[in-house]
């Protein structure tokens, strides 16, 4: 991403400053730029005014303008300092109303230098050129380069204009009874004024932005806090903590309905991989139990010259074994089938009563052993189902009816249709279980039978939870209902297509 | 010595006490947890050898269980073998811990050395004045001579030595050499103790009136 840097924090912290940079900047720009034009035009007033004062000392009558400009231009050009003295001297002699002697004359002129010199002390110069272009006039303090006849237009009537040439600020009065009377100060009180403010405006900048930026990296930081306990979690979760949780600090925000979705996801893993590691830990437990079984008694018979009756017994002991794991792996594989999805049905269109019959021939020798009666009440019902798997199924639910009945006991199996549904059901005359068994009995690895009445090798705890996957993937249901000391029910219940 | 099994496997447990009556052990069985705490809390076992993964009361129930009142000698016997379930063993007070499956040879030796160390002997050799017992061999030498003797006598003579220069009662005796399905009637203990002493001399078991037998080792 070439120099952004990737994280968020400081793309937001990057754009925020920039934004702030421009805003305050905007903002000390307007201030800068109306400061100065407030200086400008308190300058300009200070410089206009005089002019207003001045004026009536200086006119003159329009009427000779070219006598009145001879006979004033050598009286002018005996004394530089008294440079001013004609204009008004010459007005004063040629104003035939206003004349009032050379008492008012003087006055006048008095007047004039009174009021330039009060202009000097202000930083203020004069100068003057009249209608033809001569200087007239020129302060001390008016600034040499200033003295050149102005390269005006000279138009019929009063005006006055202003400008700003060589770090003077001039106010230019030009009229026909006059001629140009030019007021001008120094920008420089002004510029160097302007340019601390410059300083001081670029200082307070700095600092706003400054402070602008610690909040808005607390800020961000802040609301970015979530962000970081949701990254720290998933990477101690990825590490194999996986209690782990995100903190949650504030629900309704979008931080934390992702924190709540993630932390529901979290445990739903949790459990999931909880229940991997039961699963294996079980399954290398049942595995390692008929190990032991062959390994210790195979030792055992080696472990000296013994009758052939023991060494039968051994043989046997074994065989017993090894058939009991051949059970149990073909039960896990068919279990990590249903986990990882793979447990694939073969439906075909068939009779179930045909299936039923079947199962119940192959259970039959079992039961005549321990003098139980199956007796079937089942009613033809035709259905698209894997058999293999529906035998399977049966033959469990069947098996266990037969194992954990009494003796002398019964097994009734129905089968029936009704409405949309095919209900099958399995009872026996067992001993029955109680409820807090029954909760258990579709879990992997679960026996019933491990107390005591267990004969060793027979119970592998997964012939009930295949049951189940197998009728789960039929779309069925499986149920149980048990009361102890009269026996137990198992009814599945199939949709028909 | 006297053993108690505690497995719920059937054939596993049948396995592990005959091989243990083999190796001249007196072996009692039980086939569940609470079952094995009320033999081990009622009988002075030399050795429990404790199933962990059982119904009803699994093996830590029983160990904890054990530790409240006795310290028996508790070899854990499990499926799983986990370091921290070694470890978790251990810690509960168990003395050693086996992982199945295992080799029943491990097994009896673990047993041995776990019953030399309660005994406070290292060496499975002991010598008392010209008689020296070796309890993994499991022989019997006078000087350098091997003796020959009946599993009864051995176990009888490693008995009186692992508690040489104490007196044994004969109950005491009697509950160390017989397990619970033994029908010998206790006169069956002068019986063994005659003919050790017709093997290693009369001064080898002393008899102390109304009290036991004694093995002193000066």
């Amino acid at each position: 991403m070439g120099i952004f840097p990737q994280s968020i924090r400081w793309r937001i912290q990057l754009w925020y400053l920039l934004l702030l940079v421009v805003i305050i900047a905007a903002l000390l720009m307007a201030f800068h730029r109306n400061q100065r034009e407030i200086r400008y035009q308190v300058l300009d007033r200070e410089l206009s005014n005089p002019i207003t004062r001045l004026l009536p000392n200086m006119e003159r009558r329009p009427e000779p303008p070219p006598r009145g400009r001879r006979l004033s231009r050598p009286n002018l050009l005996d004394n530089f300092e008294d440079e001013f003295r004609p204009g008004p001297e010459g007005s004063g002699r040629r104003s035939p109303r206003g004349a009032s002697g050379p008492d008012a004359l003087e006055r006048r002129r008095v007047n004039l230098e009174e009021m330039v010199e009060e202009l000097a002390e202000n930083d203020i110069f004069v100068i003057h050129w009249s209608r033809g272009g001569e200087l007239r006039f020129a302060s001390a303090n008016s600034p040499e380069e200033l003295k050149l006849f102005p390269d005006e237009v000279f138009r019929e009537g009063d005006r006055a204009s202003k400008k700003t040439v060589q770090g003077y600020r001039e106010i230019i009065h030009a009229s026909p009874n006059v001629g140009i009377l030019v007021l001008g100060a120094s920008v420089k009180p002004i510029e160097n004024y302007l340019l601390r403010l410059e300083k001081k405006l670029i200082g307070v900048g700095a600092l706003i932005v400054g402070g602008g930026f610690l909040v808005g990296w607390f800020l961000i930081g802040r609301s970015l806090k979530p962000i970081e306990e949701i990254s720290g979690a998933a990477h101690r979760i990825a590490e194999g903590n996986l209690s782990e949780r995100i903190k949650i600090s504030g629900k309704g925000s979008e931080l934390g309905r992702l924190s709540t979705v993630l932390n529901k996801t979290f445990e739903k893993l949790e459990t999931s991989f909880e229940h991997q590691v039961r699963f294996t830990a079980d399954a290398s437990h049942e595995m390692r139990t008929p190990i032991a079984v062959i390994l210790s008694k195979s030792q055992f018979a080696l472990s000296k010259e013994r009758s052939p009756e023991k060494y039968q017994e051994a043989l046997q002991t074994c065989v017993d074994s090894a058939q009991h794991m051949r059970t149990l792996t073909s039960g896990l594989l068919e279990l990590s089938r249903v986990d990882s999805g793979e447990f694939h049905l073969l439906p075909e269109l068939g009779n179930l009563e045909g299936l039923t019959c079947e199962v119940v021939k192959m259970i039959e020798p079992l039961a005549d052993e321990r003098g139980i009666k199956v007796t079937c009440n089942l009613q033809s019902t035709k259905a698209e189902f894997d058999s293999s798997k529906m035998r399977q199924a049966l033959l469990n639910l069947l098996g266990n009816a037969v194992k954990y009945n009494r003796e002398e006991g019964e097994i009734e199996v129905t089968l029936n249709r009704i409405g949309a549904e095919i209900i099958w059901s399995v009872r026996d005359t067992g001993q029955g279980m109680e409820l807090a068994i029954l909760k258990h009995i579709f879990e992997r690895f679960y026996r019933v039978d491990k107390a005591r009445t267990r004969t060793g090798r027979n119970g592998t705890g997964l012939g009930l939870p295949i049951t189940k996957a197998i009728v789960e993937a039929h779309g069925g249901t499986i149920s149980v209902e048990s009361e102890v000391g009269k026996g137990t029910t198992f009814q599945i219940r199939l949709p028909v297509y | 010595m006297r053993v108690l099994v505690v497995e719920d496997q059937d054939d596993l447990r049948e396995v592990v006490v005959e091989t243990l009556r083999e190796e001249s052990f007196a072996v009692d069985e039980s086939a569940d947890g609470e079952e094995g705490l009320y033999k081990a809390l009622n009988w002075d076992y030399d050795i429990v050898v404790l199933d962990v993964m059982m119904p009803v009361m699994n093996g830590w129930e029983v160990l904890d269980g054990l530790r409240k009142e006795k310290q028996t000698p508790v070899l854990m016997l499990t499926a799983l073998d986990e370091v921290c379930d070694k470890v978790k063993g251990l810690n509960h007070g168990a003395d050693d811990y086996l992982a199945k499956p295992f080799d029943l040879t491990e097994l009896v030796a673990r047993v041995r050395a776990v019953m030399r160390r309660k005994g406070g002997d290292h060496c499975p050799e002991v010598t008392i004045g010209k008689v020296t017992i070796n309890t993994t061999a499991k022989t019997l030498r006078l000087g350098d001579k091997e003796v020959e003797v009946t599993a009864r006598e051995f176990a009888m003579a490693e008995l009186l030595i692992k508690h040489r220069d104490k007196v044994v009662t004969r109950d005491f005796l009697y509950d160390h050499l017989f397990d619970e399905n033994d029908e010998s009637m206790s006169n069956m203990l002068d019986v063994y103790v005659y003919k050790l002493r017709q093997k290693f001399g009369k001064s080898f078991i002393r008899t102390r009136r109304g009290q036991g037998y004694i093995i002193e080792s000066i």
